[in-house]
């Protein structure tokens, strides 16, 4: 395979070799695997497509992705050639308008992207969706969330403290990706809810904040367990609260069915919480009020309104199923009303 | 100690596999006379930035304008804006992430 990135000098040392990759910026701070023309060909081949196919212009270098450096960068995170699909239509999702990657990518929040992946690929490839979804120990929920990560380093220029000014960062900004437990969720999948089939492959991914653990081992019935719910995502210090924008709620397979067992569909749970969840005005000192005010009309009210729905719209609560056994679910902000989250098809080479 | 050749992660201005980046605006040779476009985007401390940066550039680059925009925050500049300021500036200073 003829490929047309310029070629490196590097000295074969393996400590040599990493301190030159982190020495050059190349790294999130890891060790990568070196990209050779041999394991980036193959990572080509897998893609099913040229390696001079242009992907996306990456914010805010605004430099094209072309499937080899997209290769390139799933070489050193440490991806098999047949993770390559879902690394591509991760790299489609996120270079959507709607997702806005210049301001995730400049941003002092902590927002990266979270990859839920959807469809048979999951089992193909490896991707966990049971127990310690987003936790260690998987190596494709590892390393194409890390691939994304690497090409926004690399061909995007999102660099530390220099372009990537976030605050405090993220663990999430290593790797954030989970397939949904479509096989445990009691409704259709997440990508069937957008007019998918269910034997298609997606990615869905969402500016995310980090992810916060719901534990409820008491309620056996969904008024209960939405209390629970909706009093945890009912927090004023992200920036849902003053800006809007989506939440993803991961919901455990136990409590997907203890809400399914009440007979609740997927959109009846958004809705219900969508109506609990109130935002006490009063919550909000003046200045972070007035600054809010400017920002999400819905914030904009007289003293006699003293609470607002949290979010403007109840489709802006996605639910997932995913995760093991076990009483509990999660909640992922988001970046807020900046970024809209995008569902992608994974285009599987025959 | 042996080499070994490796391949550059980092995007392509210019070459092959380069053709649709976004290449760089033409560098001017110097401020005088210019107009300067300064982007805020919601942040007061862009405001701050963005006057010191409009005293400097008069005081020191002899510039003859600026031209302040806001754009909503942490998102695109709407387009209308955007088009002003292609015919208006002749450079821009952008606040990113602010």
């Amino acid at each position: 395979m003829s490929l047309r990135a310029r070629v490196l000098e590097v000295s074969a040392s393996p400590g040599e070799m990493q301190d030159y990759f982190e020495a050059q910026g190349f790294t999130d701070g890891l060790p990568v695997v070196p990209p050779t023309e041999d394991l980036v060909s193959a990572m080509i081949e897998a893609s099913g497509l040229p390696g001079d196919s242009e992907l996306a212009v990456v914010a805010p270098s605004q430099v094209m992705a072309t499937v080899e450096k997209v290769a390139i960068n799933a070489v050193m995170a440490g991806c098999r050639p047949s993770f390559m699909p879902v690394v591509v239509a991760a790299l489609r999702a996120i270079t959507r308008p709607e997702w806005n990657l210049a301001g995730v990518q400049g941003t002092t929040h902590m927002a990266t992207p979270v990859i839920f992946v959807n469809g048979p690929i999951r089992q193909r490839i490896g991707i966990n969706c049971s127990s310690n979804v987003f936790g260690q120990g998987f190596r494709a929920n590892a390393t194409i969330g890390r691939a994304v990560r690497l090409v926004l380093m690399n061909i995007g220029q999102g660099l530390p403290g220099k372009t990537d000014m976030a605050t405090l960062g993220s663990p999430c900004k290593f790797t954030f990706c989970g397939g949904e437990n479509e096989e445990q969720s009691p409704w259709d999948p997440y990508h069937v809810d957008h007019g998918m089939k269910k034997e298609d492959n997606t990615v869905m991914v969402h500016a995310a904040e980090g992810p916060h653990n719901m534990q409820d081992h008491g309620s056996r019935n969904s008024d209960e367990l939405l209390m629970t719910i909706a009093d945890t995502m009912n927090i004023t210090g992200n920036n849902n609260a003053g800006l809007g924008g989506e939440i993803v709620v991961v919901l455990g397979p136990e409590h997907a069915r203890i809400l399914a067992g009440d007979g609740m569909s997927k959109d009846d749970v958004r809705r219900e919480l969508h109506r609990r969840l109130r935002l006490e005005l009063s919550r909000f000192g003046s200045g972070l009020r007035a600054w809010y005010r400017k920002r999400r009309p819905a914030t904009d009210v007289g003293p006699e309104v003293k609470e607002i729905p949290y979010l403007d719209d109840w489709k802006q609560i996605l639910v997932m199923v995913a995760g093991g056994p076990g009483l509990h679910s999660l909640i992922i902000p988001s970046f807020g009303g900046m970024s809209r989250s995008t569902i992608e098809r994974i285009a599987v080479p025959a | 100690m042996a080499q070994i050749e490796l391949l550059l992660p980092n995007g392509e201005r210019t070459g092959p596999g380069a053709r649709k980046s976004r290449a760089l605006a033409p560098r001017l040779a110097g401020l005088e006379g210019a107009t300067v476009g300064v982007f805020g985007n919601s942040w007061q401390c862009m405001n701050y930035l963005g006057d010191e940066f409009a005293d400097l550039l008069r005081a020191n680059y002899g510039v003859k304008e600026i031209v302040r925009y806001d754009s909503p925050t942490t998102a695109a500049l709407p387009p209308q804006l955007l088009q002003d300021a292609i015919a208006r500036c002749d450079a821009a200073i952008v606040g990113l992430g602010t």
